[in-house]
């Protein structure tokens, strides 16, 4: 009986051992392809953490940072920009994507950031589709390390897991185009505005915090001597009557960073600008960044103060 | 204990190292003590459930066979179906059923003083339920002997990697197998191994990546254009098909670990050229249940055409019910019944069309009907009233809304084709080729193919999903 175990045995477990191995060699192999491949991608954060693509103009936001469109801000000022924005982007996270950009690469002279990225209800675990870029940034993996270890954990075992996500298939769709044209060319349709008439209210969610985190970016920029705008980028104008704390968060994000914040949430009000309740379509974009022209918030080397408050 | 936590990974290493480490019977009871803590580990309470069905069916199926008279034997065993039905009767139809009366009294002025009922479902009571009654009813048809080994009984019961969503396997084929203490064996664990990779390739890679979007859009269909919900049903067919099959190929998988053979519940059902030829792919512990112990009592195809047609919609109403206590299960129910009616119906006409369309091209348009048919189905299936099911099914036939720049998140749309797209080509090679058995003889390829499982699941999977969906069943 034991001498018919014993071959057995060895034989499971060097089974055993040959898929271990091919397991954490092709992990290793096939993660290190992954990663060359993403190397030369002209995606945003890809750039970021490598020395390209500085922009005299930094944008910030969650998916309506987008809003902020490249094409008619360069073209409405005649200087390069880089968005840093991202669907669902929490503050946490953007607020290491700018302290890294600051820090790596020459300094803006012109931050613009919407404030609603502000709202806790942007999903947090969104830091784990920057996995693959942790071997960049000690900040980021500080964060990932510290919001949710066992991802932490995982991400080292298996390299591969890193590349396990929406931000990296967007860096090889960007691999050899710019991603300065994101954003909707949809127009809302009929049915969509419909239903926002009847949407439930909606409550911004964020807390003291929040604002201090908001705070601290706004200063680390200041102290690197860039100017800084906070914006409240447009919804459609029927969901506004919906956001029920707007304003107060309006307040305290002024109160807490020290500066103004212009409230755009009313300012587009052709409904065919939007591609969604929430989300400016091309054509809206271009008649938002007239707009802050119009305002003087693109103007560069004039002091925020001097800017009143408006909407 | 779901088989996508970290929980289980852990139960899995400790309780497959102590299973090969014990011989004899203390492997059953290993498995008993096992099976009892997976399913404590969700709510420990439940547990007197499964207790009380093993003891009532374990003494049951021994007093039916021995009665003597036969008005006696079919005493005891309406006895045993109605403790296991009125278990399941209370804990899953009790709130649909009072509501309905409710409803119903209401329509005549009258306000029954019935409370209001909101029981928990205890988890796989369906499966289990089903498993004890063919137990004593085969033991009534004299088809099997009663066990006289309750803790043998009781793992039959319990028995963890297909307790909570199946496969429904059937005392005859298992009490056996219990029975028998094998050595761990290379090869079967290897192909074990294999399955379950398979299985958690289908559920954590495919199915859990298609839910979000799924999900978002039946959170609130109007939003959506014409196009994101063809997609999102379309989508769901497969997050459907690769959650159920997925869970039934980590119990196989695990089972054939420990030396057991459980039924197969899925074979390529989406490559199905006719509706009964899909209940035999789908689901099969299921459909081969109800057909052995509903279809067939009833009078199955034996008692003339009409009988047969009023036994199928029956099996399949009582079917769709089974899934859950709202009527959108009976409609999906019943919508499978219309369609296997149908082709019965024009089973003649059909023989006739054939035999002008050359024959793949023939194969090819049945399979897209009746996989175009079913997902239609699964509106129902997934909507959580028929008014949301008609609404989505309304504007899937819209004329408008078909723009590919009204697509929600076209690289989520991308990963989740790509992932369809792989499955679908592994299914049809594994189905069409020798694939296992060449992997049989070659271990160290076979080992290549575990890892490039483990590859796809790592880049692919999401690991932020919640539980398997034939868990609410």
């Amino acid at each position: 009986m034991t001498e018919t175990i014993r071959p057995r045995g060895k034989r499971l477990l060097g089974w055993g051992v040959a898929l271990l191995s091919i397991v954490f060699v092709g992990d290793r192999v096939l993660a290190y392809a992954l990663g060359r491949l993403a190397a030369q991608s002209q995606f945003r954060y890809t750039r970021l953490y490598r020395p390209a693509g500085d922009g005299r103009m930094l944008l910030l936001g969650n998916s309506r940072g987008l809003s902020l469109f490249q094409p008619s801000l360069e073209a409405a000022t005649g200087l390069s920009t880089v968005n840093l924005s991202y669907n669902g982007l929490p503050l946490a996270l953007a607020n290491v994507l700018m302290r890294d950009y600051l820090d790596r690469h020459p300094v803006p002279d012109l931050l613009l950031m919407d404030i609603t990225m502000l709202d806790r209800q942007m999903d947090e675990r969104l830091v784990q589709q920057f996995l693959f870029l942790t071997n960049h940034s000690d900040r980021l993996r500080q964060l990932v390390r510290e919001q949710n270890p066992t991802v932490y954990f995982f991400s080292r075992l298996f390299h591969l897991y890193r590349y396990n996500s929406e931000v990296y298939y967007r860096t090889l769709y960007y691999r050899h185009r710019t991603d300065a044209d994101w954003l909707l060319d949809r127009v809302i349709t009929g049915d969509q505005l419909a239903a926002v008439r009847d949407a439930p209210p909606y409550t911004f969610e964020y807390d003291r915090e929040q604002l201090d985190m908001l705070a601290g970016m706004v200063a680390y920029a200041a102290g690197k001597g860039v100017e800084v705008r906070l914006l409240v980028n447009p919804y459609l104008p029927d969901y506004v009557s919906r956001l029920e704390n707007l304003d107060a968060m309006v307040r305290e994000v002024s109160a807490a960073c020290g500066i103004p914040v212009y409230d755009f949430s009313s300012a587009v009000t052709d409904t065919t600008g939007f591609g969604d309740y929430q989300h400016l379509n091309k054509r809206g974009a271009a008649r938002y960044v007239r707009l802050l022209q119009e305002k003087g918030l693109l103007d560069i080397s004039s002091a925020t103060s001097v800017v009143p408050p408006f909407f | 204990m779901v088989f996508n936590s970290l929980a289980f990974l852990v139960f899995a290493v400790v309780f497959l190292t102590v299973y090969f480490l014990l011989r004899g019977r203390h492997r059953l009871y290993w498995m008993l003590a096992g099976s009892y803590f997976f399913y404590g580990w969700w709510d420990v309470r439940f547990l007197g459930l499964i207790i009380l069905s093993t003891v009532v069916d374990f003494h049951l199926g021994k007093t039916i066979r021995a009665a003597a008279d036969p008005t006696r034997r079919s005493r005891w065993l309406w006895l045993s179906v109605g403790v296991n039905l009125g278990i399941l009767g209370f804990f899953k139809y009790a709130g649909f059923f009072t509501e309905g009366f409710r409803q119903l009294a209401a329509l005549f002025g009258w306000i029954p003083p019935i409370p209001f009922l909101e029981v928990v479902l205890p988890v796989g009571i369906s499966f289990y339920t089903f498993q004890t009654l063919s137990y004593t009813i085969d033991i009534y048809r004299g088809r099997m002997e009663p066990t006289r080994d309750i803790w043998c009984f009781a793992t039959f019961v319990a028995c963890w990697p297909q307790l909570v969503a199946g496969p429904i396997v059937r005392a005859a084929d298992f009490l056996p197998q219990l029975q028998r203490y094998l050595p761990a064996d290379t090869a079967r664990i290897q192909s074990g191994l294999t399955r379950i990779g398979w299985g958690f390739f289908k559920k954590v890679a495919v199915a859990d990546s298609l839910a979000p979007f799924v999900d978002q859009v039946w959170s609130a269909p109007a939003h959506f254009t014409t196009l994101n919900l063809w997609v999102a049903v379309l989508f769901y067919s497969f997050q459907l098909y690769c959650d159920f099959s997925g869970y039934s190929d980590i119990a196989i998988g695990f089972a054939r670990i420990m030396g057991y053979e459980f039924p197969e519940n899925f074979r390529t059902p989406y490559f199905s050229r006719h509706f009964s030829e899909f209940w035999t792919r789908w689901h099969i512990s299921l459909s081969s249940w109800l057909r052995d112990y509903l279809y067939i009592p009833l009078g199955g195809n034996r008692k003339g055409s009409w009988c047969t047609l009023r036994n199928l919609m029956l099996t399949m109403l009582l079917g769709g019910l089974w899934h859950g206590a709202n009527w959108t299960f009976v409609v999906w129910g019943g919508i499978h019944g219309v369609l296997l009616v149908l082709q019965r119906l024009l089973e003649g006409p059909f023989r006739l069309c054939k035999r002008y369309v050359p024959g793949p091209m023939w194969t090819g348009l049945a399979m897209l009907t009746v996989f175009l048919l079913t997902t239609l189905a699964w509106v129902f299936f997934r909507s959580p009233d028929l008014h949301t099911a008609v609404a989505i099914l309304q504007d899937l036939f819209r004329l408008d809304g078909w723009a590919p720049t009204g697509l929600m998140n076209k690289f989520i749309v991308a990963r989740g084709v790509g992932l369809i797209g792989s499955l679908l080509m592994v299914e049809a090679a594994a189905a069409y080729l020798p694939v296992g058995p060449w992997l049989s003889d070659r271990p160290f390829w076979r080992a290549f193919v575990v890892a490039a499982m483990l590859f796809a699941i790592l880049l692919f999977g999401n690991f932020a999903a919640d539980a398997f969906i034939y868990f609410q069943f």
